[in-house]
Formats: C-alpha cells, sequence, structure tokens
C-alpha cells in the first residue's frame, strides 16, 4: 500500500503526464514503462525512480505544479479540525484598543524553602513537598 | 440515550517562561513531531497538525499551537474526531483525546509546566454538539471532570454560549484558598453543527480570556504567598527597642545585621504584594472588557468578576494594609539600632584615640628626658641599664606625664559631657 507522500509522487506525475501537450520522448516513454511494469512488486524503487524521472526537463515543471496543487489540497481537505484555522489562530493578534497590557512579577522563590530542601535528610522527599505545595 | 457529535478536547496551558527554560521549551517543541508515533500533516513554526487513524480509517486530529500573548506563552493542545458517538460513550472518548497529548516535560516539574513560580494555570474544555442536551446532565459533567482531573469538582457553575449549554467547573486551592490554578474545566454542549462551528471561531477570544482568568489567580496565589512570607519576616525581626540600652557592642551590630536583611526582604515583599494587587487589577479589567466586547451573551463568566471582586481584591488590600504599617515600624526600630551601634563605635573610637594620646605623651616624655640625663651625665658603664638614673627618671617621667595627660582628658571629656 502507498503511503501519502507516494501517492503524492505517483499521481502528481500521471497530472503531469495528462498536462502534456505530445507523447513522451522515447527514451522516457521507456523508462516510464519499466517504473510500470514494477510498481506492484516494487513499489518503493519504482516510486523512487519515478521521482527521478520528474526530473526529466520534458515533464519537470508540470509535475512540480501539479505536487505543489495536489498537497495543498491535501492538507485542507485530509485534516479534519472542522471550522477552525490554525494559520489564523496562530498569527499574532493586534492588541484590542480595550486591552491594557500587564508585565506580571512573580516573587523569587523563598530563599528558606530552598534552603531547608537543601539541608532536609531527604531533600527529594523536601523537594516534593514544596512542589506539591504542603509547606 | 442521545447521540454526541464531534468530540473535541482543548488544553490552554500558560506560562511565564524564564530564560533558562526557553531553550528547553524550543527542543520539546521541534522534537515534538518525533514524539508523535501519528502521522504529521502540517508544521509550521507556530502550530503542528498530527492525524492519528484508528480501525475503519477513522482519523483523531491533533493540533499543537503556541503563541506568545503579552508576557506570557500559551500553549494549546486540540484534539478532536470527526465522529458520533452515544453520550455514555463521552467519558470513555475524552479520556482517550486526553491521553494523547505529548507535554513538555522541563526537569522534574508537572507535565505543562515550564518553572517553578512562572506557571500560571491551565484549563480544560470540552465542545461537542447533541440534539439532545437534556441528556448531558449533572453526572455527565462530574464524570468528564473527574476523568480530567482525578477528583471531583467543588464547584460549578451552568450557562449559555451562542445557544450552548456550558458547564464550567472548579476546585479550591486547599493552601491559599483561592481557585485551583490547574482545576478549571468547561464543557461546551452545542445544540448543533452551525453553532459548534460558531463556536469555534471564538478560540481566539478565550485564548486571552482564559489568560485574564489565570493571571488574576495566579497574583492572587503570589499575594497570599507575600503576605504568609511578610507575617514570618515581621515575626523574626527585633521590633522592640525597650531593652536595647542594656545589649553590649557585639548583640547590637548582630541584630542590627538580622534587622537590615529582614527590612531588605520585607520591603521587596511588599512592594511585589503591590504588584500582584496591580496585576489583579488590570487583568480584571481586561476580563471584564473581553466579556463585554466578545462573550457579550456569556453572562456566566461574571461570576469570575464578582468572585475577584469580593474575595482576591478585598484580601489583598487587607493583607497589605495590615503588613505595611509593620514596615515602618522594622525601619524604626533598625534606625534605632542602627544609632546605637554607631554611638558604640564612636565611644571606642574616642577610647583608643585617648589611649593613644596618653601613651604618646608618656612616651615622648621619657624620651626626653632621658636625653636630656644623658646630656648632662653619662652613666657608668658598670651600672646595668635598668640602674641608671636615666633610665629610672625617664619611667618615671613618662608614667608621670601619661597620667597628667590621662587627668586633662578626663576633665576636659566632663567639662565637654556638661554642656
Amino acid at each position: 500500500m502507498l503511503n501519502h507522500l507516494q501517492q503524492v509522487t505517483i499521481q502528481a506525475f500521471i497530472t503531469a503526464l495528462a498536462e502534456l501537450d505530445a507523447p513522451l520522448p522515447a527514451d522516457l516513454q521507456k523508462q516510464v514503462n519499466q517504473v510500470g511494469a514494477i510498481l506492484s512488486t516494487q513499489t518503493k524503487r519504482a516510486i523512487d525512480e519515478l521521482a527521478e524521472l520528474a526530473k526529466h526537463a520534458y515533464i519537470n515543471q508540470l509535475y512540480l505544479q501539479a505536487r505543489s496543487n495536489i498537497q495543498t489540497e491535501y492538507h485542507t481537505q485530509e485534516r479534519n479540525l472542522k471550522h477552525r484555522n490554525p494559520q489564523k489562530e496562530s498569527e499574532t493578534r493586534n492588541t484590542p484598543p480595550y486591552i491594557t497590557e500587564n508585565i506580571a512579577k512573580a516573587p523569587p522563590l523563598d530563599l528558606e524553602k530552598q534552603q531547608s530542601i537543601l539541608q532536609a535528610s531527604d531533600s527529594v522527599k523536601e523537594a516534593q513537598k514544596i512542589r506539591r505545595g504542603l509547606l | 440515550m442521545s447521540k454526541i457529535n464531534y468530540p473535541t478536547l482543548d488544553l490552554f496551558i500558560y506560562n511565564r517562561t524564564p530564560e533558562s527554560a526557553q531553550q528547553k521549551y524550543e527542543n520539546y517543541w521541534n522534537d515534538l513531531d518525533s514524539k508523535h508515533q501519528t502521522e504529521k500533516k502540517e508544521s509550521t513554526s507556530n502550530y503542528k497538525i498530527f492525524c492519528q487513524t484508528e480501525e475503519k480509517d477513522e482519523q483523531i486530529d491533533i493540533y499543537y499551537l503556541r503563541k506568545s500573548i503579552q508576557d506570557t506563552y500559551l500553549l494549546y493542545y486540540n484534539c478532536s474526531q470527526d465522529k458520533e458517538y452515544e453520550l455514555s460513550q463521552l467519558t470513555h472518548v475524552i479520556t482517550k483525546l486526553k491521553n494523547l497529548a505529548v507535554l513538555p516535560q522541563i526537569e522534574k516539574l508537572d507535565p505543562g509546566k515550564l518553572s517553578q513560580n512562572g506557571y500560571l494555570g491551565k484549563t480544560w474544555m470540552i465542545s461537542i454538539w447533541t440534539n439532545d442536551s437534556n441528556e448531558f446532565t449533572q453526572d455527565v459533567a462530574a464524570n468528564l471532570y473527574h476523568c480530567l482531573i482525578n477528583r471531583k469538582h467543588q464547584h460549578q457553575q451552568v450557562g449559555k454560549f451562542l445557544g450552548a449549554e456550558v458547564w464550567e467547573m472548579w476546585c479550591e486551592d486547599t493552601e491559599w484558598g483561592g481557585i485551583d490554578k490547574d482545576s478549571h474545566v468547561m464543557a461546551i454542549v452545542y445544540p448543533d453543527e452551525s453553532k459548534f462551528a460558531r463556536g469555534a471561531k471564538y478560540y481566539e477570544y478565550w485564548y486571552d480570556l482564559l489568560l485574564y482568568r489565570h493571571k488574576i489567580i495566579w497574583a492572587y496565589q503570589n499575594g497570599r504567598k507575600l503576605k504568609s512570607q511578610l507575617s514570618e519576616q515581621y515575626d523574626k525581626s527585633l521590633i522592640d527597642s525597650t531593652g536595647l540600652s542594656d545589649k553590649g557592642f557585639a548583640q547590637l551590630k548582630k541584630d542590627l545585621q538580622q534587622n537590615t536583611n529582614c527590612l531588605t526582604t520585607y520591603v521587596r515583599n511588599i512592594n511585589l504584594l503591590e504588584t500582584q494587587q496591580h496585576t489583579i487589577e488590570v487583568n480584571l479589567r481586561n476580563y471584564e472588557k473581553t466579556c463585554e466586547y466578545e462573550f457579550k451573551t456569556a453572562t456566566f463568566l461574571e461570576k469570575f468578576s464578582q468572585i475577584v471582586k469580593q474575595k482576591y481584591q478585598t484580601q489583598l488590600e487587607k493583607d497589605y494594609l495590615g503588613l505595611n504599617p509593620g514596615l515602618a515600624i522594622l525601619e524604626n526600630v533598625t534606625s534605632t539600632i542602627r544609632g546605637m551601634v554607631e554611638i558604640e563605635q564612636a565611644q571606642q573610637e574616642r577610647n583608643l584615640n585617648n589611649t593613644v594620646a596618653i601613651f604618646g605623651v608618656g612616651l615622648a616624655t621619657s624620651q626626653l628626658t632621658s636625653a636630656v640625663i644623658l646630656d648632662q651625665k653619662s652613666p657608668n658603664k658598670d651600672i646595668p641599664f635598668y640602674n641608671t638614673t636615666a633610665f629610672k627618671s625617664s619611667v618615671s617621667w613618662g608614667i608621670a606625664a601619661s597620667f597628667f595627660m590621662w587627668i586633662f582628658l578626663y576633665l576636659i571629656r566632663s567639662f565637654q559631657g556638661k554642656r
């Protein structure tokens, strides 16, 4: 079974082929056929070879364009995340005019507590107690 | 039993990240891809989306987002499944979604905490839609709370938001009396998909609103801790100046050292207590404004404002008013001790000067005497030096001169004392 990236490669290649106005040069066609012959038995090798063939000047530009389109489409279709827009959500929003910025200051850790950790007979236990807020 | 759709779990974690933890946090973010065994769908510097495929090609979307809001880092985790379930399965589904979260663990702190004192808190939010919200009962909400927080909730309120029923639950912090910053859970039950979709547009506002909420709780807890530290420092300090005159110089110096240290810490902490009050004030204003502009119909959110006004602000104000006079007392007593130490020091220095003067005069007189005598008549070389007239006379005159010098200084001191 093809994984996601392999699917993208083969689909982009086929899309590029479909968009060509003329047949492939003979040597390229021959190599494409060879890939076709091993696709079901040696999938990985076939896809790798297909990716190499896609670098051929005759088809490369169409292939890259098709691949880009497929990936964009894939991203928006494959994940659900219904109604969400991660791109927009991740952008830094301008602070609304009604908001006052605040820089909060944390008090330093209590030195005496740190000392008590270091001086305790069981420092790990002491530290855990402090972390749990028991002291 | 009614059906529920698209179970979604959100986790909002807020931290103020110290410099020391930033690299570790960055490493966590970069390593997130390898830590997830699931397929990655999208990844940018600020969000990552993974997809876990279950049986029958059903998929779960896992979405992480990191964001800086003012001085705080938000780490947001979202996990959802586009699937219909029986309501009875909801707790099981939410537990499954919760367990898929990969959270940063810095040193030995709890997952999600980036530092000991800069961690503000977290909120879990569950969203679903169902055509029969009446079956989403108190028991369902309580079970959901228990599966996320591992204990029973102590407080709850039910409100409305965009036509959805909202269950908000939390616990008290046993140590400081405020809201436990790790205990906040909201369950939003939308009546249909369109409302659910509308609700999804509000995440950007939730990011902000929950930050203000957590900052207030965090500042309140800081304030309570500072109050406790200030009380301890006050109790440990010397605040009674009676009996100081009976103490020796060494003891006074020790008291001064102790009180100066206490005073420095006290000043810092009382200022920090005031800072926490300002933090609460500013964030409460931001919270209320965000509610007013973005969550107009969600009146249940006003309950938190009431708690802050009635409890947090009043409590910290009273703490400050109760502890601030301690600063003046500490300053007064420390000044008194400092004055006494300075007087003692001046006295000791004067005594030393007098001693030097007395010995100096004695020595000079002695030398002068011996020089004059030797000049008049050289002693016989067979007589030991201590039996010579010159030696005896120089010692006697030296002692006599020192004595007169002492009398002279004594009279001057007495005269100055009377003036």
